[in-house]
């Protein structure tokens, strides 16, 4: 048995497992897919941002190309009317983020999902700093609505879910109305009394911790949880170390992204908010609070798709002797623009490639350092802007940076590494190829 | 009479998806794998679904099994 039977088999055995386990525990299923939920109203208000600042701003790189700001010497005053979105998005994101995930578990649970995430939204205020009250009218902090009270909101959810889900199966706890009574009116007292019980215990308990913790629940798991996590993210290495696993994963058949989803998600979701309210509040993405972030990878390590197999598109046509391998090369381009690899992922192919899988992971890991260093450098500002993953390669830089011309560089430069990265393992995999293929042809020679 | 569909499944795991789907039988679709190889495998699908329905079929099934979620695949006609 070969190194890389033995490679593939000690993966079968305890990988696969992990991975399928962490794929399909309810609470890990249940905050990831809150936050993929959750991604088009954020996405949407990044862009419409990237847009105001891009084409309404005078400096702006659409503006500056178009000669917009010499058409309409007035085009900044407009940029205001735009500015609101995010705080019907990103501001607002833990409000989304709770009701999500009560009702993503409430549905695993196949309990009222629509109601336990009303009552995961209920509660999430229940324990919410209380109002402030000045001259006669009350105000609510905006501060934990948003990034920061993404923990909150998490456990909130989670805790709702599994409680609702739970007392609301109870038939001592179910008030069951005549057949007569219109059938909201019944969904709604059937699960009454678990919505009192969870209200009760979650103002006793929030009580409890502002006796003992006057900040406040949400200043204490921030400061406990949330924080920790967020600097632990904030380094190149945990970038490196998530697109490595992510990588590994996927040469061997698992779904890597979803699987570090949840993950990734609680360690740069606020920096990534963070970094948009900053860009914002000032117009540039210049000076964000955390450069290093999962869009790092996104901008320089994910051109084609994982393994950023764009450049191992280049490399097949400028290297590869293969017929077989230029004809896949082919069919992966259009799909592979917009970094989509299945093609070339079963194609080739790469899974279970024991030649490819080196450059598989290398290259984006490479790539992540080399984007890394250009921003912690300030060669080019932080990845501020949120991009969609089908962006054609190096544009997500461009444009997640606000359109800097250098990171749109830096993204081809990228390119040209992950390609050169890619050439002599295409090289060795069309070897390896020809090799076996001769010697299929003289086991087949041998007269029976 | 019902349609006979070749599709053809690829994984990198392709042996918790063979396990799985092999003589599989509800009662909308029979299942029988003609092929295996390293990374993908052949299959038979015997059902009154069209093809299409039957890739989404075959699709929706493979995620629904234990491995399923975790596992990165494709389904072809």
């Amino acid at each position: 048995m070969g190194v890389m039977d033995k490679f593939e088999k000690g993966m079968e055995r305890f990988l696969v497992p992990i991975a399928a386990k962490l794929n399909s525990q309810r609470h890990v299923v249940a905050i990831r897919d809150a936050f993929i939920l959750a991604f088009p109203i954020t996405l949407a208000g990044s862009l419409v941002l990237l847009l105001n600042f891009a084409i309404l701003a005078p400096d702006g790189f659409i503006a500056k190309i178009l000669f917009l700001h010499k058409l309409f010497p007035n085009l900044a005053d407009y940029q205001q009317v735009f500015t609101p979105v995010l705080n019907g998005s990103t501001n607002i994101l833990s409000m989304f983020i709770v009701f999500l995930i009560a009702r993503n578990i409430a549905i695993e649970l196949k309990a009222d999902e629509l109601l336990s995430g009303i009552t995961g939204l209920s509660t999430f205020f229940i324990i919410y700093p209380a109002y402030l009250n000045v001259e006669g009218a009350n105000y609510l902090s905006t501060q934990w609505v948003g990034a920061q009270g993404l923990f909150v909101a998490i456990i909130v959810g989670l805790l709702v879910g599994e409680f609702f889900s739970r007392l609301s199966k109870s038939e001592k706890l179910q008030i069951k109305m005549p057949p007569s009574v219109p059938p909201a009116v019944a969904r709604s007292f059937k699960v009454l009394f678990p919505i009192v019980i969870i209200t009760l215990v979650f103002a006793i308990g929030n009580a409890v911790i502002n006796a003992f913790y006057e900040e406040g629940l949400h200043q204490f798991i921030y400061a406990m949880l949330q924080t920790p996590l967020k600097n632990i993210g904030d380094n190149v290495i945990s970038l490196i170390v998530l697109a490595v696993v992510s990588n590994l994963l996927w040469i061997f058949g698992i779904h890597g992204p979803n699987t570090i989803a949840a993950i990734r998600e609680a360690m740069f979701a606020e920096a990534n908010i963070e970094n948009l309210n900053f860009v914002a509040a000032n117009g540039t993405a210049w000076g964000a609070p955390y450069p290093t972030t999962w869009a790092i990878n996104d901008a320089f390590a994910n051109y084609g798709g994982s393994g950023m197999t764009l450049g191992l598109i280049i490399a097949i046509f400028l290297v590869s002797r293969r017929k077989e391998y230029r004809d896949i090369g082919k069919l992966s381009v259009a799909p592979g623009l917009f970094n989509i690899n299945e093609p070339i992922i079963f194609g080739l192919p790469v899974v279970l490639n024991p030649i490819l899988i080196i450059p598989f992971i290398l290259a984006p890991a490479v790539n992540i350092f080399i984007g890394w260093t250009a921003i912690h450098f300030e060669l080019i500002p932080p990845i501020a802007y949120s991009v969609p993953w089908t962006t054609p390669g190096p544009l997500i830089a461009f444009l997640g940076t606000g359109g800097n011309w250098l990171a749109l560089i830096l993204g081809f430069a990228c390119l040209a590494v992950t390609t050169l990265i890619y050439i002599p393992f295409v090289m060795a995999a069309n070897k390896a190829m020809e090799s076996t293929i001769k010697t299929t042809n003289k086991d087949s020679d041998v007269p029976m | 009479m019902l349609n006979q569909h070749p599709l053809q499944v690829s994984c990198g795991q392709i042996k918790y998806l063979y396990d799985f789907i092999n003589h599989y039988r509800d009662e909308k679709i029979h299942i029988t794998v003609s092929q295996l190889n390293r990374i993908d495998m052949n299959i038979i699908v015997e059902t009154e679904l069209s093809q299409e329905e039957s890739v989404k079929y075959v699709k929706e099934l493979l995620k629904s099994s234990p491995m399923g979620s975790a596992l990165y695949f494709t389904v072809k006609s």
